[in-house]
């Protein structure tokens, strides 16, 4: 069987090509139909990819806590998979920003990183708390425990997120665009082709965390067949 | 290159090749192990 379709179950294989074409959409929207920004010129595009990457990153950290606490109120493990892949997924989107931010930043203001910028900072330590996560995780041996441990740290460090948001809109240094609340910075086109991006993201997201859900519960599947074919192995010797 | 033109190609490059690795690396391990998950379940019923 061809790979694609013995990993992709028909409702996956509905969403990736949902999926594909709404990211096909927002490339040809951003390099075709929204205009050059006045002040910015071309390299403004690049906030088309960086700001709905940090957007769904971010609700991907939140999301991760909500799915701890569900573990924590339910202690069903299943809540803490989903907790441990939705902040695996945003950690490596939050790669992903923090590398297309500091692209920009060197376009715009002739340096790959500034530290006086709130909403840069901010990012990093919110990007570098998550990132904690999984060494803390890994280190305990326990399944029980470490599910318990994982799920209290994502909770505490979700709420973090949007603190941290509030800071941001409250520090001084107003350097970096605000794209969302600088209405007419941003003309009819370049909002739509903006929201299409944005959905874009978010469905690529959904789909990335279908995908490793299933994933992981292979694995289990797998662990669990192995043991069956041992036992089963063991008892015909 | 002009206007910027090669900062705008290098992010959406590092985004389309991080996209790229990922995908690449998930879903053959993915496939890898279905193919398993199968070939055990069949040596189960065939025993």
């Amino acid at each position: 069987m061809p790979t694609i379709a013995l990993v992709l179950a028909p409702r996956l294989r509905s969403l990736s090509i949902a999926t594909a074409a709404l990211l096909l959409l927002a490339g040809v929207l951003v390099f075709a139909y929204a205009p050059n920004d006045a002040d910015q010129g071309l390299i403004q595009k690049i906030f088309y990819l960086h700001v709905p990457l940090a957007i769904v990153a971010l609700c991907g950290f939140v999301a991760g806590g909500v799915f701890g606490v569900q573990h924590l109120r339910t202690r069903d493990r299943k809540w803490d998979l989903r907790s441990y892949i939705a902040i695996h997924l945003s950690l490596i989107l939050g790669v992903a920003v923090l590398l297309t931010g500091s692209i920009w930043a060197r376009a715009a203001w002739g340096h790959w990183w500034v530290w006086d910028e709130p909403t840069l900072v901010s990012f990093l330590t919110v990007f570098l708390l998550f990132a904690c996560y999984q060494p803390l995780r890994f280190a305990i041996e326990d399944p029980e425990r470490q599910a318990r441990y994982a799920s209290v740290f994502a909770v505490t460090a979700a709420a973090f997120v949007p603190l941290n948001f509030l800071a941001v809109r409250l520090a001084q240094g107003y350097v970096h665009p605000r794209v969302l609340t600088s209405g007419d910075s941003m003309t009819t086109p370049m909002r739509i082709t903006f929201y299409v991006a944005l959905i874009a993201m978010v469905g690529l997201y959904v789909t990335l965390f279908r995908v490793e859900l299933e994933s992981k519960r292979d694995i289990i599947r797998l662990a669990r067949a192995r043991r069956a074919a041992a036992a089963a192995a063991e008892g015909a010797a | 290159m002009s206007g910027g033109t090669g900062y705008v190609i290098a992010a959406y490059g590092v985004f389309g090749t991080m996209l790229g690795a990922y995908v690449g690396i998930l879903l053959p391990r993915r496939a890898r192990r279905k193919r398993a998950i199968a070939a055990l379940e069949e040596e189960a019923a065939g025993r």
